[in-house]
This record gives C-alpha cells, structure tokens and sequence, in this order.
C-alpha cells in the first residue's frame, strides 16, 4: 500500500470517535485523556525518536508534546484530527532540543539494541544493521530542519505526501520539492560514508568500497 | 534522439516519483526513455533508490520502538501537578468573589429594611412619625422634670405644643381617661 493510499483512509468512523474523545478530553476527563495518549503516543514517540536518535530524549518530547496538549485541549476542534497539530509540536520540540544540543549518534545503537526487536539472530548482521541505522541517522542530522522533518514524516512514519504537508503547513509541491533536495543531499552523504556497504551497495561498488 | 543540456535536470522529478511512488504521470515515459541511454542518471537514480529504501528500512525500524509503559504514569502524574497550580491560580480571585457574596447576602436584608418602612420589623419613631428634633428635646426635658420632680404645672407658651400623630394598630384607639396635668394627682410618677 502506497504512503497516499494509507494516509487516505481515515474513516468517518474513526473521525467521529475522535470527535467524541475530544469533546470529553476537552471536559478535563483524565480517563479520556488517558486513551487519546494511548492513541496518539506511537506517531509522535517515533517521531521524536527518529529525529533524535535517542530513546531517552524521545521519551521527554513525547511527555512535553503530551503535557502541551493538555494544557491547550481546549483549542482543538471537533472533525479535526488532533495528529497534525501533535507532530508539529514534536517536531518544534525536537528542534530546539537537538539545537541546544547536537546529540551524539551512540545513543541510536544502543537504545536501538534494546528498544527495536530484532529477529535476525546473527550478531554480525546486527551489527550491521546498527551500522546502517546510524549512518541514515546521521544522514538525515546533517540535513536543514525543513527537509528533516519532511524525510521523517514521509519516509520514517509514512506519512502521505497531503499528509505531510498538512502537518507541515506548506503547499504539496514544496513537500515534492524537499523531498528531491533532502534525498539527493542523503544520497550524496551515504556515498561519501564508507561504511555504508552491504546490502545497500551495488556488488560491485562494494568491492571498491573494501579496496579503499 | 537529440538531448538538450539540461534534459537530465528535467527528467529526475519525474524519474524520483516514479521510483519513490510509483507514480506514473505524461512525463514518465519520456523520462524513462532518457535514462535508457544516460549512464549519469541511471547511477544517480540507482544511488537515490539505495538512499529511500535505506531511510525506509530505518523507518520500520523506528516504527517497531514504543515508548516505555511508564510514559503514561508519569504523563498523569505532571498533569495532575498541572491541575492544583490552576486551583491555586484560581483561588484568590475565586475566594474573593465569594467573600463579596457573602458579605452581600448578610447585609443586603438590613440595607433593604431601611429602605422600605413598611416591611421592616425595625422601629425608628423618628422617621415613622416624623418627630422633629425640637420635640425630641422637649420630650427629653419632660422626663427630666418628672425624674427630678420639678413637674412644671403649666407649660412655656414659648415652647411649641407636642403634637405627637397617634398611630394605632388597625385604627383602634383605646379608652382611655385623659389627666389634667395641670392638676397633679399627688401620686409618685411612676417609672416609665
């Protein structure tokens, strides 16, 4: 299924829960709030955490991005989807964390090692499986905010392109556009990163890539 | 087939919809034909595939990461934090308010009484009967004299007569036999 075709399928019968889970958020029902969290909480965890990297940190943005809702439940209308609004809130707060602090990519690994359920038993495939996601990480660190909050939208939570634009607030085109531009400065990094190899380099390419 | 300078340029959007998602729109089909015989986009589309399937293999594995079971707890717990700050916000205009409106029930049946006669239990002889300062005086002077015992016999013409209106209750007036003052009975005065 197509990222446009999932995020498409918002049912009427999901808006109008939604509705109703609104209306009693907003009447400072502590129960209700508790099942929007239960709803809402893995978008906006794996947001933050494939922004930062780091478990711990995503942790804290999700607790502040939640904490924010409450307080400004009230400003949320019914049919409205609550979900744009959380994003940009995560992504704000993401930003200004990772802009106080430019985290250090180690902690991708080892969250990431216990966090992510891995199947594959082989410690060298994990290894380099960990290899990879801190590459793309980084990849995607290097990148100016606008093009990472779009590549984590569309690609990491495979969000549709209206979607992210929704979330975003910007015309459909400048999402086509960020895209091409965070894609080719990622296509330019994992390049020029010698450890991106394995399965993501041609056969040939790789043999060059141990040669050097 | 001419290629112009430029032509790769034209070709990528199309090419990267078309590899990203599938997308197959007028300017696909020209595009592929481009890349058919452009060794230079064909390495770079190759690499760009590598770099979307890399983002969306990190991707699922940032989906499959789920916060700690703690999160709500300790979500709860700085909301209901948040709850009692707002009370105490709330509380000194909110005491206030009701400070007012308390004091206003109080008082408001003792203001109302003075301000219809009528209905209040509350005597004031001065304002019901329209009793003069100067009566008050001679009035006041009268029991003097009879605590004293210097009644006098006969009144001052200079003082003006007590005309005090006789109010009785549904208009009855009572028998009662009407004493020459000046001509005493001899008796004490009795205490009033």
């Amino acid at each position: 299924m197509t990222n446009d075709a999932a995020g498409g399928a918002a049912s009427t019968a999901s808006q109008k829960s939604d509705a109703e889970l609104l209306r009693r958020v907003q009447a400072d029902d502590l129960d209700a709030f508790e099942e929007f969290f239960a709803r809402y909480r893995n978008p906006i965890y794996r947001t933050a955490y494939g922004l930062t990297g780091d478990r711990q940190a995503a942790e804290e943005i999700l607790q502040d991005t939640f904490a924010r809702a409450y307080r400004h439940r009230h400003t949320f209308h019914d049919g409205v989807s609550p979900l744009p609004w959380l994003h940009r809130v995560s992504l704000n707060l993401c930003y200004s964390r990772l802009s106080r602090r430019r985290l250090d990519a180690s902690p991708i690994d080892e969250t990431a090692e216990h966090t992510v359920p891995d199947d594959r038993p082989l410690p060298a495939e994990r290894a380099e499986q960990s290899e990879l996601r801190q590459i793309v990480r980084e990849g995607i660190a290097q990148l100016p905010e606008k093009h990472q909050s779009v590549v984590v939208l569309y690609y990491l939570h495979r969000l549709s392109l209206q979607e992210t634009a929704q979330v975003l607030g910007i015309q459909l085109g400048t999402v086509k556009s960020r895209l091409h531009y965070a894609l080719r400065s990622l296509r330019v990094h994992l390049e020029e990163d010698r450890r991106f190899g394995g399965a993501y380099l041609p056969a040939g390419d790789e043999a060059e890539v141990k040669a050097s | 087939m001419i290629e112009f300078r430029g032509a790769c340029a034209r070709h990528r959007a199309a090419l990267l919809d078309f590899v990203d998602r599938g997308e197959i729109v007028a300017s696909t089909a020209p595009a592929l034909a481009h890349l058919e015989h452009c060794g230079r986009c064909t390495d770079e589309l190759e690499s760009t595939v590598l770099a979307i399937t890399a983002l969306r293999r990190y991707g699922d594995d940032v989906g499959r990461a789920e916060p700690s079971p703690e999160a709500w707890p300790r979500l709860r717990a700085r909301i209901e934090s948040l709850r009692p700050a707002r009370w105490a916000i709330m509380s000194p205009s909110a005491g206030m308010v009701m400070s007012i409106a308390l004091v206003a029930v109080l008082v408001a049946p003792l203001r109302l009484g003075t301000s219809s006669a009528s209905s209040s239990p509350v005597y004031s002889p001065t304002t019901q009967l329209g009793v003069s300062l100067e009566e008050r005086r001679a009035e006041a002077a009268y029991l003097k004299n009879i605590r004293m015992g210097t009644f006098p016999t006969k009144q001052p013409a200079s003082r003006p007569v007590l005309t005090f209106p006789r109010k009785y209750p549904d208009n009855i007036e009572p028998d009662r036999k009407e004493v020459n003052p000046a001509e005493p009975s001899g008796k004490p005065p009795e205490a009033i």
